[in-house]
């Protein structure tokens, strides 16, 4: 969204629908921002001004972008807020968000995001600050209104449950590097990366009371030390002299999407 | 807020009563009025009948009470010199200082709050290098020095403007930029860190996610965030001001109320001390509340704590 640093590198292409958004004008590329592309960031509180009422943060979108009046912008407001599911809504409006709990500012946030029925919703961790209870209500509400506004959603996250719930297709990353790509059942079924594999095999089952959570020997790497070749080859079960030598090239998987393993774990049937 | 209201209150009423206090003791510490007031060669038989007409023969609680008394429903008496109400002294002495202070905070105000948001906005860019160096010179500078400066360079030399007294606009000039140049340093730099504080907000990045223009950004979201360090500031220096600021005020003759303070206390002039600094208690009290009610407009998370 142009929201990083001053000389940070951006490497690749972005495409939204058939535009390169790299090489739109910055002044062309801001209109994009709540137009087109919109974000949820993980920290609800913080990411909404103390100063101003929530319902003015809604509207001000409107009255930036469309050029909508105050009153019209802060009626749509209202609007929002019921959509996203805040109880009375024509109150809320006029709150500050230090009044309002954590749950309901995630939903302010969605209903800011919403505001100019975006093409894009990019949720990043949306559901990390709240509690279980929570966290389920705010993915069954993004589910609902991606059907309601034909919207896809991308969901940067650690929570598998929220990528099977809420997710078509998933790509895992490790140290900033895609390690495979596909389906969100035939990947979740049978995971063909190793890194894939141990993550899935690292969540708390229901069907293994009592037996010692799996984790994955070691811990991520800062990205200044990421490791030569393959850079999840340094805990990787599975590695050879192959892995620390040379990044392997992303290949087919058997059901459909990429992996990027010298040693995909096709044979392996994970159950 | 009425709670802070009324808490406020009840401060203030306390700051102006041991202001009153405070200086009733010293003034009568400072030595004898009588001996500036009659000639030296006057007898003491002269000096006592004198003491007694102006009551300072009685003794120290009945004097304090009866100024009291006479404090709460506003009459400090008469000055011992030309026995001119206080009241009025006070009051003719008073806009001068106001004008000044108020022509040299909006003017520090002009300058120091946008170039110390630029300065924040391009960190170490040349606006920045150059508010720190105005900033430290500034700040570095005595203000009687300053005037003296000013009044070398554009009374003097250039021939601009007076070089002292009070009455036409031009009069005003070289004082209000004397103390622009004093309030200049410490506002500037707390706008520039206040800012730097609000911009790596996640609402900061938030309102740009959003796609509202940058300007817009820094002018409502990271301003507003910021303000309430600089107001507390403000409200502090405007009290300072209205205070009278002494040397600015004698240097350029200005008839303000700090230069009326001076004369009073070098001429043992009680009423006339003890009515300023009652008058300047109070007006600190009402600009700090005026202060603490605006922070809460600002703030809308201390109004409701």
């Amino acid at each position: 969204m142009g929201l990083q640093p001053k000389g940070a590198t951006v490497r690749g292409q972005i495409l939204l629908g058939k535009d390169d958004i790299q090489a739109m004008a910055p002044r062309a590329r801001r209109r994009l921002n709540g137009q087109r592309v919109s974000l949820i960031s993980q920290d609800a509180l913080s990411a909404l001004n103390p100063c101003t009422t929530v319902g003015y943060q809604i509207a001000e979108v409107l009255m930036v972008h469309r050029g909508v009046a105050k009153q019209e912008a802060m009626a749509r407001a209202v609007e929002l807020l019921s959509l996203t599911g805040i109880p009375a809504p024509s109150e809320r409006v006029n709150h500050y968000p230090h009044q309002f709990s954590g749950g309901m500012r995630q939903r302010a946030l969605i209903a800011i995001a919403l505001a100019l029925e975006p093409e894009l919703l990019i949720a990043d961790e949306p559901t990390t600050a709240l509690d279980a209870t929570i966290k389920a209500q705010i993915l069954t509400l993004l589910a609902s209104l991606r059907e309601r506004f034909g919207m896809s959603i991308l969901l940067i996250t650690h929570d598998m449950g929220a990528v099977a719930r809420l997710a078509d297709r998933v790509l895992v990353m490790y140290a900033g590097q895609a390690m495979e790509v596909g389906d969100v059942a035939s990947v979740f079924a049978r995971p063909e990366h190793p890194y894939t594999r141990a993550l899935l095999e690292s969540m708390p089952r229901l069907d293994k009371h009592g037996a010692l959570l799996e984790a994955i020997p070691g811990t991520p790497p800062s990205p200044s030390e990421v490791a030569h070749g393959c850079p999840f080859q340094p805990r990787c079960a599975f590695a050879g002299d192959i892995c620390r030598e040379q990044m392997p090239p992303a290949v087919e998987r058997s059901n459909g999407g990429h992996v990027a393993c010298h040693f995909a774990l096709r044979e392996m049937n994970y159950a | 807020m009425i709670r802070v209201f009324l808490r406020q209150s009840v401060l203030g009423l306390l700051v102006v009563l041991s202001a009153l206090t405070v200086t009733f003791v010293l003034v009568r510490f400072s030595g004898d009025p009588t001996s500036i007031i009659l000639p030296q060669e006057a007898t003491e038989e002269q000096r006592e009948v004198l003491r007694q007409q102006l009551g300072l023969n009685e003794s120290l609680p009945a004097q304090y009470l009866t100024y009291l008394g006479n404090a709460a429903v506003g009459n400090f008496g008469r000055s011992y010199f030309d026995s001119e109400a206080v009241t009025s002294i006070v009051i003719r002495h008073l806009p001068n200082t106001l004008v000044l202070a108020g022509a040299s905070l909006a003017l520090a105000c002009l300058f120091a709050i946008p170039l110390g948001v630029l300065a924040a906005v391009w960190r170490d860019g040349v606006i920045d290098r150059f508010v720190q160096v105005v900033a430290v010179t500034g700040a570095s500078m005595p203000s009687f020095w300053v005037g003296l400066l000013l009044i070398q360079i554009f009374a003097v030399g250039l021939n601009l403007f007076p070089t002292y007294g009070t009455g036409s606009p031009a009069h005003l000039i070289l004082p209000a930029i004397t103390l622009a140049i004093y309030v200049f340093p410490s506002l500037a730099r707390l706008t520039r860190s206040s800012m730097l504080e609000v911009l790596p907000q996640s609402y900061v990045m938030a309102a740009r996610a959003k796609g509202m223009p940058e300007a817009r950004v820094i002018g409502r979201t990271v301003l507003r965030n910021g303000m309430v360090p600089v107001l507390a500031l403000l409200a502090l220096e405007i009290g300072n001001l209205i205070g009278g600021a002494v040397l600015t005020e004698t240097v350029f003759a200005w008839e303000g109320i700090g230069r009326l303070a001076i004369t009073s206390i070098q001429r043992r002039d009680f009423p006339v001390v003890q009515g300023v600094v009652a008058y300047v208690a109070v007006g600190f009290v009402f600009v700090t509340m005026a202060a603490e009610i605006a922070i809460r407009l600002v703030n809308p998370k201390l109004r409701h704590k």
